[in-house]
């Protein structure tokens, strides 16, 4: 949901969540809520996005793992936070650091990726199209993954990153392009 | 390709569709966050920290405590309290003539002369960091009587003629004691 101009800007996250209740909406207008709170809706609006940056970057199997050691290393430092309307961007940040911290710490490891699957009957079209898209540049196998994958928006996408909605746009545009290419689609 | 769907998923486009139904099964299952550790809640090292400090403010009270307690004890153990030397006594001194201590008393013991340093020095100071020489050679109690007003140094020599007219009556008194004793035991040595 866009920001509007009803909308108050010094809550600590904005109130457009369809699963926040009743009461964590009044103590979060009131600006009382406890830091587990907090976490669990950080958690539950910012996951998808979290998600999406490491299945951009990370084998399948090991974005469970890294998305738990990103969420609870936020909340850590949840109070040094000031500005809560930056939270994804922090979290994007702290999610791409993880990634990289990652392969820096497995580099003497072999790497066997996503193409080594014991059943991949069920998602092999998937997988195809998913490789493909991480085959990308960053920025546009970022954008492709929170929009195919996690299914937000573009304007969800340049409002959570802290991304300007034109480049958004962009990647979004010449990213379909290009997996259009490596799948050898046709444009009709 | 509908610009608009890939955008706002307004309308339809049938190619991305099917790549969203095909890419749903690596999409975030949003389940319970993760449980968070205790150890997160509890900051160890902040309790040290405020312990400690703590337990540096205890200590330095108490060392403030004691050493206004010896300030104390050295200041009155002296037995010379100076009473003539609070603020307010001192405001109303009027001239620097008062302020000396007159080398010349006719009533008292000898006097010296109060040197500038000692004039200058805090009487604190003179408390707590008495010098060697000062320890030794403590000196005479009247040159506390400095900063006397006019009538407190005449109300103080009057005090110290009565003083000393007693004293030598009193030793005209033990002089006639003793020569009386004197003659009582010439004349027992006579007698015998």
């Amino acid at each position: 949901m866009p920001i509007n101009e009803n909308t108050v800007t010094c809550q600590p996250f904005h109130l457009d969540l369809q699963s926040t209740d009743r009461k964590h909406e009044i103590s979060e207008r009131m600006g009382e809520l406890d830091i587990e709170t907090e976490f669990e809706l950080l958690y539950k609006k910012y996951g998808p996005l979290v998600h999406g940056v490491l299945l951009a970057r990370l084998p399948r199997d090991e974005v469970q793992d890294v998305l738990l050691e990103v969420f609870l290393g936020a909340f850590k430092n949840l109070r040094s936070l000031r500005d809560k309307e930056a939270a994804g961007a922090w979290l994007v940040k702290l999610a791409r650091n993880h990634a990289a911290n990652f392969y820096r710490s497995s580099r003497k490891t072999e790497e066997l990726g996503d193409t080594i699957e014991v059943d991949r009957s069920s998602v092999n079209g998937a997988a195809e199209v998913l490789d493909a898209i991480k085959s990308m540049p960053d920025s546009y196998r970022e954008t492709l993954i929170l929009r195919l994958v996690e299914g937000l928006t573009g304007d969800e996408i340049a409002q959570q990153t802290g991304m300007k909605a034109e480049s958004v746009r962009v990647n979004l545009h010449r990213g379909m392009k290009k997996l259009r290419e490596r799948l050898g689609i046709k444009v009709g | 390709m509908n610009e608009e769907y890939l955008w706002s998923k307004k309308g339809s486009d049938r190619e991305i569709e099917t790549f969203e139904s095909l890419l749903s099964e690596f999409r975030f299952k949003e389940g319970p966050p993760p449980e968070l550790p205790a150890s997160n809640i509890v900051n160890v090292g902040s309790q040290f920290k405020s312990r400690f400090s703590w337990a540096a403010l205890f200590a330095t009270a108490a060392a403030a405590v004691v050493l206004g307690v010896i300030w104390i004890a050295r200041s009155t153990g002296d037995g010379n309290v100076d009473v003539a030397n609070t603020p307010a006594r001192t405001s109303s001194v009027s001239s620097g003539n008062e302020n000396r201590t007159e080398a010349t008393n006719s009533y008292g013991p000898p006097v010296q002369k109060a040197s500038l340093r000692s004039l200058k020095r805090p009487r604190f100071v003179k408390t707590i960091f008495r010098t060697r020489r000062e320890m030794r050679n403590p000196q005479p109690t009247v040159a506390k009587a400095e900063n006397l007003t006019r009538d407190e140094r005449y109300a103080y020599d009057r005090l110290m003629l009565a003083l000393s007219i007693t004293g030598s009556k009193l030793k005209v008194v033990q002089d006639t004691i003793d020569r009386k004793s004197d003659l009582d035991q010439r004349s027992n040595r006579n007698e015998k």
